[in-house]
């Protein structure tokens, strides 16, 4: 069997009293689109935190292409191949369009300036802003932002990319587009994990789907079987629903 | 725009210049003040306005500059030598401290970075061997070989110039590269920096590093222009305070807003001084918030907001 390119052993993180994750394990494969999905506070974004180092993991490691990262800070997670849209985006309000994903393709891959701005407009192209660049970041629509923190991400040229709600208060034509992006990402080879509420797209883009619910990992499978896993319908809705949906169910 | 920034910026600096052919001795001392006090506002700018982080440190590399390079010049050691040893000394305890209080952020970060000049100023009171404690430490005449208080003048002025412009030169190298990149992506959203891969640490630690350099090599020089220093003279909390009014006034991280800035402060209190001995302190002060009420951009945005008021009466 190959070997994964991102791995979790039994990853836990405690705030004080809370216990955000607990002795969550799985692995990505080369080339997959996982849907990292759960209720509210299940834990997702925390999780994507202690991958990338802005939490440190309590117990447990976190193993990218084979190297222990679970210590690393932010910065160099960066640098070795991870990537991650944020859930809120976080755009450099001051600097100009094209200047934001610079950044991002500069610090991540060691690029000059200017070298760093080309490869910027070729990300910007990609995600359809390129007659936006000369803006402040600050004056793009929520989409239009959203978009640029795709672009930014892509810009660090990643091996994993880290999708956190990039749909999240986006209209219908929005997602829509934003989808058939996330699949042209996925052709050219970046193996991705989305975190996502909407059904649909978790449904039509993921190859495989994990589920968090209070910080703990309750099921893992295709996207028919997670549909069909009683664990995953009574976490979503209650027990009571679970139970008439398994009745139901041959 | 940046061109004409540009243009104000050089201009003002070589206007200075001409200061030691214009007027006598007071000239000379004014000068002097104006490249000093442009060395510190161009300087917390580093800190303060590209990486966004306000600090109140200016005080405590002045005064560790003053007392380093004075020690060294009153033992004998020349004036360059003393240079390189407080501008050394700076920089690397800048760095060190750097990497402990730049963790804090915001109010908590300006507090931790005053209580580092109370404490310098405690060493330098205690250490009386070296310092002279609160005796304060004279520093030989020695430096210019007795060449009179006239020729000595000029030269301390067109030393602090020269460092002046050695200042400019290196932070608007500094903003242009790649470090004044990530300061200004660390200003606007340090988490997000973190996560492009900035290593925000060692450019916070970088940008105090640099805000303290110069500073230091200014204590050094005003210490060999003052011949006489004492803790509480080069330790003075208002080295802290004045390097940020003058920022502010000038425009708020812009390097030509923070000399203009430093100018403009150093003329208000010289002519305000001089008018009311008994009320200066507050008659500067509604001077300075008067500024800042109708010119919150500063002096570097006085076309726009001329251009703006003109438009609206139109």
């Amino acid at each position: 069997m190959p070997e994964p390119l991102l791995r979790l052993e039994s990853v836990s993180r405690r705030f004080g009293g809370l216990q955000a994750l607990a002795g969550v394990s799985f692995e990505v494969g080369r080339g997959e689109v996982l849907g990292l999905i759960g209720p509210n506070g299940a834990g997702k974004t925390t999780l994507v935190n202690v991958i990338c180092g802005v939490h440190r993991a309590s117990a447990g490691r976190v193993l990218f292409e084979g190297r222990d990262i679970t210590a690393l800070k932010p910065f160099r997670t960066a640098r070795s191949g991870l990537a991650r849209t944020f859930q809120i985006v976080q755009p450099f309000p001051e600097l100009t369009v094209i200047d934001n994903v610079a950044a991002a393709a500069s610090f991540s891959r060691g690029l000059g300036v200017r070298e760093a701005r080309r490869a910027a407009l070729e990300q910007l192209e990609f995600v359809g802003l390129a007659e936006h660049g000369e803006r402040p970041a600050a004056t793009l629509t929520l989409a239009m932002r959203k978009r640029l923190e795709l672009a930014k991400a892509l810009a660090m040229q990643p091996r994993l990319l880290f999708l956190d709600e990039v749909n999240a208060g986006l209209n219908s034509a929005e997602v829509e587009q934003a989808m058939a992006l996330i699949r042209r990402i996925a052709g050219s080879g970046v193996t991705i994990v989305l975190i996502e509420h909407l059904m649909k797209v978790v449904m039509s883009v993921c190859s495989r789907i994990v589920v968090l619910q209070q910080g703990a990992l309750i099921a893992e499978g295709s996207p028919a079987e997670i549909v069909a896993d009683a664990r995953v319908v009574e976490a979503y809705l209650g027990k009571k629903y679970a139970q008439a949906a398994g009745s139901a169910a041959p | 725009m940046n061109r004409r920034r540009d243009a104000i910026l050089i201009g003002a600096v070589l206007l200075l210049a001409a200061a030691p052919w214009l007027g006598g001795a007071y000239a000379l001392r004014l000068g002097t003040f104006a490249c000093m006090y442009a060395v510190m506002a161009v300087s917390w700018n580093v800190i303060g306005g590209l990486a966004g982080y306000p600090s109140f440190g200016t005080a405590a590399f002045f005064g560790l500059g003053a007392y380093a390079g004075g020690v060294l010049l009153s033992k004998g050691g020349g004036l360059i030598a003393a240079l390189l040893l407080s501008g050394g000394l700076a920089f690397a305890g800048a760095l060190l401290l750097g990497a402990v209080l730049l963790r804090l952020k915001g109010h908590y970060f300006a507090v931790a970075s005053l209580a580092v000049a109370e404490v310098l100023r405690e060493l330098a009171n205690s250490a009386t061997d070296l310092t002279g404690g609160g005796m304060g430490l004279n520093i030989p005449l020695a430096t210019l070989g007795g060449a009179g208080p006239l020729a000595e003048a000029r030269f301390f002025f067109l030393a602090m110039w020269a460092l002046l412009v050695l200042t400019l030169v290196v932070v608007v190298a500094v903003e242009r590269s790649r470090l004044g990149f990530g300061l200004a992506c660390i200003r606007q959203n340090e988490a997000a920096a973190d996560m492009i891969g900035v290593d925000t640490t060692l450019y916070k630690s970088l940008a105090f590093a640099l805000s303290g350099v110069f500073v230091a090599m200014a204590g050094t020089l005003y210490a060999g222009w003052a011949h006489y220093i004492e803790p509480p003279d080069v330790f003075d909390v208002l080295y802290s305070v004045k390097p940020i009014v003058m920022a502010l006034l000038g425009g708020l991280g812009s390097t030509t807003g923070a000399v203009l800035g430093a100018f403009a402060f150093l003329a208000i209190e010289e002519t305000v001084w001089r008018n009311s001995l008994q009320i200066h302190s507050g008659l500067l002060g509604l001077l300075v918030v008067v500024l800042l009420l109708f010119l919150p951009q500063g002096i570097v945005s006085i076309g726009r907001v001329s251009k703006a008021w003109v438009t609206r009466r139109a």
